[in-house]
């Protein structure tokens, strides 16, 4: 079991990984699950972890390669053909779009959900990159790909999330 | 790309990520979630080494106590009771499968009784009432044993059986007396049984008389078996169990010495 001072810095980064975790679950509950799962391996091969790197994309890393091993299967992926190219003839936009003039929904939970139409390769990167400000090298590091991949992948996410919010009349400038 | 491009590029970079964490609501971990995570990381409390030892015993315990009631009581098995039933089943077989030949019972006594340890100084060979028709060694109750089988003349068989007594107590209720004997009659399943001690012997006369009217018979032939057969000194010590003897008539009994091998 790992030390009290791992166990500590750990948690410092418990909210983040929560908040990654929900938005790869869509669910509170099975985000907190995920999040504990994470953890428990976290604390069972922390003797893995080398003291001097950084922690947190560590943390990161276990948590997206639990959450492929667990969770994935339950989720409603969007058709990810190869080359990361999305199947437009099948997932263009939301099953449940608002009519064209729809300005009932509000643009915050919009965005959520053109995020989560987004393939998780995306939607990760997304988080990590933008949101969580994890430098790039981090973010290859939690996806296990080159940061060309990575800076690939949030070009092409923008992008997506273009053509997805168009269909709400959201505002977003590429 | 030119620095205007790269302005312009990173300038969108910008705008893009201060849209997403604008809109984006932040999730915060639950309070609970971090307790939970927190008790993860609590060390693990060390099992006693006894614990499992404790959980087995306990575990057993309580089967016993809910079991308890519900299992067969074990009565201490009465060794008087046993060698009855023993006897009886001997009796019943020798009623099946018994053979009768009286003629070689004389020849054939000396032998059992070297191979039973049970001698008899005289024993009785029947009357006009009675007839000794076999007698054979066997073990009853792990123990060596002589059988004597008679048959009267309504076609009643009855066995008279000794072995040793191995310092059983006779019980005294069901005693009844014949004579100046008080053997024990145990009646039991259509079987009548008289036991008594003689010699450090236990005799067993089984027979089927069982009605009032028979028992008074079965008491006259138990009379004649008591008196006309007598074990010798030399296979037990002498355990006198009645008071006086009555004599009595037309006993017919063959002196072992006599008999020829």
């Amino acid at each position: 079991m790992a030390d009290l001072e791992f166990q500590r810095q750990t948690l410092e980064h418990l909210n983040a990984l929560y908040n990654l975790a929900v938005y790869l679950t869509r669910n509170g509950s099975e985000a907190e699950d995920l999040v504990q799962e994470t953890y428990l391996r976290a604390f069972r091969f922390s003797h893995r972890f080398q003291p001097g790197t950084n922690l947190r994309a560590w943390m990161f890393q276990i948590l997206r390669n639990t959450f492929l091993t667990f969770y994935r299967h339950r989720e409603r992926e969007p058709v990810f053909l190869d080359e990361g190219e999305l199947d437009t003839e099948k997932e263009t936009m939301f099953h449940d779009a608002p009519p064209k003039d729809g300005t009932t929904v509000e643009a915050e939970t919009d965005l959520g959900r053109a995020l989560a139409q987004l393939p998780e390769e995306f939607r990760t990167i997304l988080l990590l990159a933008q949101v969580e400000g994890l430098p790039l090298e981090e973010v290859a590091q939690v996806m296990g790909c080159p940061v060309g991949t990575v800076k690939s992948r949030i070009f092409r996410a923008k992008e997506r999330l273009r053509g997805f919010l168009k269909d709400y009349g959201e505002e977003f400038k590429g | 790309m030119t620095a205007e491009e790269f302005r312009e590029d990173r300038g969108e970079e910008a705008q893009f990520r201060r849209l997403l964490v604008a809109r984006l609501p932040r999730h915060a971990a639950p309070a609970h979630l971090r307790g939970r995570i927190s008790a993860l990381a609590a060390p693990p409390r060390r099992a006693a080494w006894w614990a499992p030892a404790l959980s087995a015993f306990a575990t057993a315990l309580i089967l016993a106590l809910v079991a308890l009631p519900l299992l067969p009581r074990t009565v201490e098995p009465d060794p008087f009771r046993s060698l009855v039933g023993a006897v009886l089943s001997q009796h019943t077989r020798s009623l099946f499968w018994g053979e009768r030949r009286p003629e070689a019972v004389p020849a054939a006594l000396p032998r059992f009784m070297e191979e039973t340890g049970i001698g008899l100084s005289w024993f009785f060979q029947g009357d006009d009432q009675i007839q000794l028709i076999n007698a054979e060694p066997l073990i009853v109750e792990g123990r060596r044993a002589l059988a004597l089988t008679y048959q009267d003349t309504e076609g009643h068989t009855l066995t008279y059986m000794l072995l040793p007594w191995a310092g059983m107590a006779l019980p005294e209720q069901g005693r009844v007396k014949v004579d100046g004997f008080r053997p024990l009659l145990i009646q039991v399943d259509g079987w009548s049984i008289f036991v008594w001690k003689q010699k450090g012997l236990a005799c067993f006369l089984v027979s089927d008389l069982f009605s009032e009217q028979d028992l008074a018979r079965f008491k006259q032939i138990f009379l004649k078996v008591r008196l006309g057969t007598e074990p010798s000194s030399s296979s037990r010590s002498f355990d006198h169990e009645g008071e006086g003897h009555q004599s009595v008539g037309h006993q017919h009994h063959l002196r072992v010495s006599e008999v020829e091998l």
